[in-house]
């Protein structure tokens, strides 16, 4: 033993063979069940998944986030060009939601009752399409609020089918009329319907007119013949109309029109069809143009492919709310995670230099956070906003999104940077530390080697809670419109529940409640998982 | 405290003055006259300047020109937007009044209910009936305000017809304790007061179960003390010293209205006044009204530390403290 040789410099200690003793294997057996399998890591996680609830949360978190992703990539809504479908959209607009199980039970089926006058009654009654709007007629009711605004009309409640969009006028070149055309003849769809011949009925109407007993003057039948006109753009209007009229058969209002009834048939003003090039056409060329009447529904799934089902109803520009909230989702995940990131790295720079160096810097920086603490970040938000939109030629999606990250990240540290200071305070002092210093370690190796490691798991499971935080500030904001993605085509699901909040009291009251149902979700789970996963990381702040 | 507000109205007040005007909003205003009455106002000069005016007029709010007139102008700059020319502390102290009833009555209901709750949680602590309420309180917690709201507003207003939608604008004789004011005014009411009931029984539920397994409750049932007096006479008493700074806030808080819940009820408060000046660009009055909500946490923080020596004598904010 007396060989054995030490000096102060640590790597040249010196060793001979009676230093070392063999040990038989059973010994070696012995250690190795003595050691502790289970890591700090493995612990953490049996605690977390003993916590029914954040299990259940992240359950929910993790399909949440399956939706957002693999909704925009399998919806065949956002394949579509939006440029080209802007005008189909419009015919599409504020379509109920429907799930193909619920078919025909009144249930999430697109359908729903609603209280309408005479004027649109008739409309929907006569649609010659296939699909009729009306599907089930609970007569006529009282209601003393809409005959108030309906004079001399009656009120009917019905069930309405909103995936019955009847017919539409369209104009195609003669290229894509043919080959519209041959498509109806190979599959035998009826999408090209008769045109309607409005123009020769509105003349014959306005001789009718002037040649009254009533005496109307000139601006009259001029004004009552403009809304008519007005009426027929409705392509569902396949008959003849008159205005709303007095007992003794003059004009009681001229803006409402009710079908001409004979007997009890309507009686339709369909034109017979042009002859082309030895052709049929039911409609009316001009200028090489075929304009012609389509059953909508049928021609929507010839132009794009597939016929649209919208399981969470589309908003009044057409848009599939399904997959806008998918795509809404991921910008809103996206961004709370990503703020949250970069809060993350800055609050841990500055907490490790305030716990570390402790003493005057503390102090100074903490000041400084304390100051940035006390500026609401609505405030920052507001100036970055308005400031970055200003900027001419740049794109206004960029500057929101810049103007929230800049607002979001001069204060998100903070609470950051206050938990990495507590945990170095915590750690700084230990033997283990004290240790590593004695043996000559620089402050980055303390800092990175030995601190950081042991407070790691702490500071992330507290920050974890700020993603739902983001999302909340961000939805709340853009709720309240003082973010505004319309123009820059992106979506939050704030976005979604400003554009929805109009429509609480009114038939599309579907247009909120799936972004509420889904914030609501995310925010719910998001906590109960953050909070399990603190509490699983953090024994000592549990129950809080 | 006072240190910290000057410095964030300095950074506020110059980034705000920072931003672009859009002079061509809003009708009946003529753009030559506006920017006339601007350039009266010194908002065309240097930033530095517009500042020292800003701050000269706080104090001293009078003008000389050129002739040596002396006019009266208004201390906090003008609303150029909303209500053109007004003051906008004169526009904010008349929103006051919705804001203050509405939060008082919410704070009123939720602070006692929600320190009910989580007695009753801390009592029955790893029971069935604790587990329940957790999860509700933590539901409740996460769901932001307007869910509520919509919920609310949805349920009793439209389909039920109980309350109005929103808030009926104010009639000549009739007040904010008016009936059909006061019922306007339950939605929004509770509305406010679900948020920071599970947030109050939340935090006592923690504070009271963590008292209640300290070694001096085991002292005060061996000392022969029924189990409602221990809770009450030293359970309570502990537990309620973090609670207490939390509800001083709370009541300090009462003058900055909900933005969301003002809106989605159409409530003329703070709130609302605060959002219209964002919407409309109405900088002056957004400074304003933001310095106020500043000015409101930073007071309720104070106060918070302060009564933590009131609410425990234990804990005094001594000079003689380090660090360290």
């Amino acid at each position: 033993m007396n060989k054995k040789l030490y000096s102060l410099n640590k790597n040249e200690v010196t060793y001979v063979k009676e230093d070392f003793e063999k040990i038989s294997i059973n010994e070696r057996e012995v250690e190795n069940s003595i050691q502790i399998k289970s890591s700090f890591f493995k612990d953490c996680f049996k605690a977390f998944a003993k916590n029914k609830a954040s299990l259940i949360a992240a359950i929910v978190l993790s399909i949440i986030a399956l939706f957002a992703i693999i909704t925009p990539i399998a919806s065949p809504f956002t394949k579509i060009d939006s440029l080209s479908y802007n005008i189909d959209g419009s015919r599409l607009s504020n379509i109920h939601p429907k799930n193909l199980m619920f078919e025909g039970s009144g249930f999430w089926d697109g359908t729903y009752e609603k209280k309408i006058n005479d004027a649109d009654y008739y409309v929907y009654k006569f649609y010659d399409t296939e699909n009729k709007p009306i599907i089930k007629d609970n007569g006529e009711i009282k209601d003393v609020e809409m005959e108030m605004l309906n004079a001399s009309q009656k009120i009917h409640s019905v069930t309405l089918d909103s995936y019955a969009v009847g017919s539409s006028y369209i104009s195609l070149n003669k290229e894509d009329y043919f080959k519209l055309e041959e498509y109806c003849n190979n599959t035998g769809k009826n999408i090209i319907q008769d045109y309607v011949d409005y123009r020769s009925y509105i003349e014959e109407y306005r001789n009718e007119l002037l040649a009254s007993e009533f005496n109307y003057s000139q601006a009259m039948i001029d004004i009552t013949i403009k809304n008519m006109e007005i009426q027929y753009r409705n392509a569902n209007i396949t008959y003849k109309i008159v205005p709303l009229l007095n007992t003794d058969g003059s004009i009681r209002n001229n803006n409402v029109f009710l079908p001409m009834f004979d007997n009890t048939d309507v009686v339709h003003i369909y034109s017979s069809s042009v002859i082309d090039n030895d052709r049929h056409i039911k409609g009316v060329i001009e200028n090489g143009q075929y304009h012609i009447r389509v059953d909508y529904m049928p021609y929507f799934e010839y132009k794009y492919g597939f016929s649209p089902i919208f399981l969470f109803g589309s908003n009044s520009a057409g848009q599939d709310l399904l997959s806008r909230l998918a795509i809404g989702t991921l910008f809103s995940l996206g961004l709370g995670i990503l703020v949250t990131a970069i809060n993350l790295l800055i609050g841990l720079v500055y907490g490790a230099v305030e716990g570390y160096y402790g003493g005057k810097t503390d102090l100074i920086l903490e000041r400084v956070s304390d100051i940035l603490s006390a500026i609401p970040s609505i405030i920052l938000l507001v100036i970055f906003n308005v400031y970055f939109s200003s900027i001419p030629g740049l794109n206004q999606g960029i500057a929101v999104v810049l103007g929230l990250f800049i607002a979001f990240i001069l204060t998100g540290w903070i609470g950051v940077a206050g938990t990495t200071r507590m945990q170095f305070y915590r750690y700084k002092g230990l033997d283990f530390v004290a240790a590593s210093r004695s043996l000559g370690a620089k402050n980055s190796r303390l800092i990175f080697k030995h601190i950081l490691p042991n407070a790691i798991g702490t500071i992330i499971t507290s920050s974890i809670l700020m993603i739902p935080g983001v999302i909340f500030s961000e939805s709340s904001l853009s709720y309240l419109g003082i973010i505004d993605f319309s123009g820059s085509g992106l979506s939050s699901i704030g976005q979604l529940l400003n554009e929805g909040s109009g429509s609480l009291g009114s038939d599309n009251a579907y247009l909120l409640l799936f972004p509420t149902i889904l914030i609501s979700l995310l925010m719910i789970s998001f906590n109960l998982f953050g909070n399990g996963l603190r509490d699983a990381f953090n024994p000592l702040s549990r129950g809080e | 405290m006072a240190i910290t507000f000057v410095i964030i109205f300095t950074i506020c007040f110059f980034l705000v003055r920072l931003m672009p005007v859009d002079i061509s909003q809003g009708p009946g205003k003529d753009p030559t006259t506006y920017e006339k009455m601007r350039q009266a106002y010194g908002y065309d000069k240097p930033l530095i300047d517009q500042y020292l005016i800003f701050i000269r007029n706080i104090f001293y709010p009078y003008y000389k020109d050129a002739n040596g007139v002396t006019y009266s102008v208004s201390r906090f700059g003008y609303s150029w937007q909303i209500d053109y020319m007004a003051e906008p502390n004169k526009m904010l102290f008349s929103k006051m009044a919705p804001t203050v009833i509405i939060n008082g009555i919410s704070i009123l209901i939720s602070i006692p209910l929600g320190i009910l709750i989580g007695i009753y949680m801390a009592l029955k602590k790893n029971k069935w009936q604790d587990y329940v309420l957790s999860v509700l309180v933590i539901v409740l917690i996460s769901v932001p305000a307007f869910v509520y709201a919509f919920i609310l507003q949805y349920s009793f207003s439209y389909k039920l017809n109980l309350f109005p939608t929103t808030m009926p604008p104010l009639m000549n004789g009739m007040s904010w304790f008016s009936p059909s004011v006061q019922k306007a005014m339950v939605l929004p009411v509770i509305a406010n007061s679900i948020g920071s009931t599970a947030v109050f029984s939340r935090f006592m539920r923690a504070e009271l179960s963590e008292t209640l397994t300290s070694r001096f409750m085991i002292l005060a049932r061996s000392k022969g003390m029924s189990k409602f007096e221990a809770v009450v006479k030293h359970g309570l008493r502990n537990s309620m010293v973090p609670i207490f700074p939390m509800i001083l806030g709370h009541v300090i808080g009462i003058f900055s209205g909900s933005i969301i819940v003002e809106q989605v009820f159409g409530v003329p408060g703070v709130g609302k006044i605060f959002l219209d000046s964002i919407l409309q660009h109405d900088y002056d009055v957004f400074l304003f009204v933001g310095m106020f909500y500043i000015l409101i946490g930073l007071a309720g923080g104070l106060l918070a530390d302060i009564s933590y020596g009131l609410a425990d004598p234990r804990i005094r904010v001594g000079g003689n403290f380090k660090n360290e």
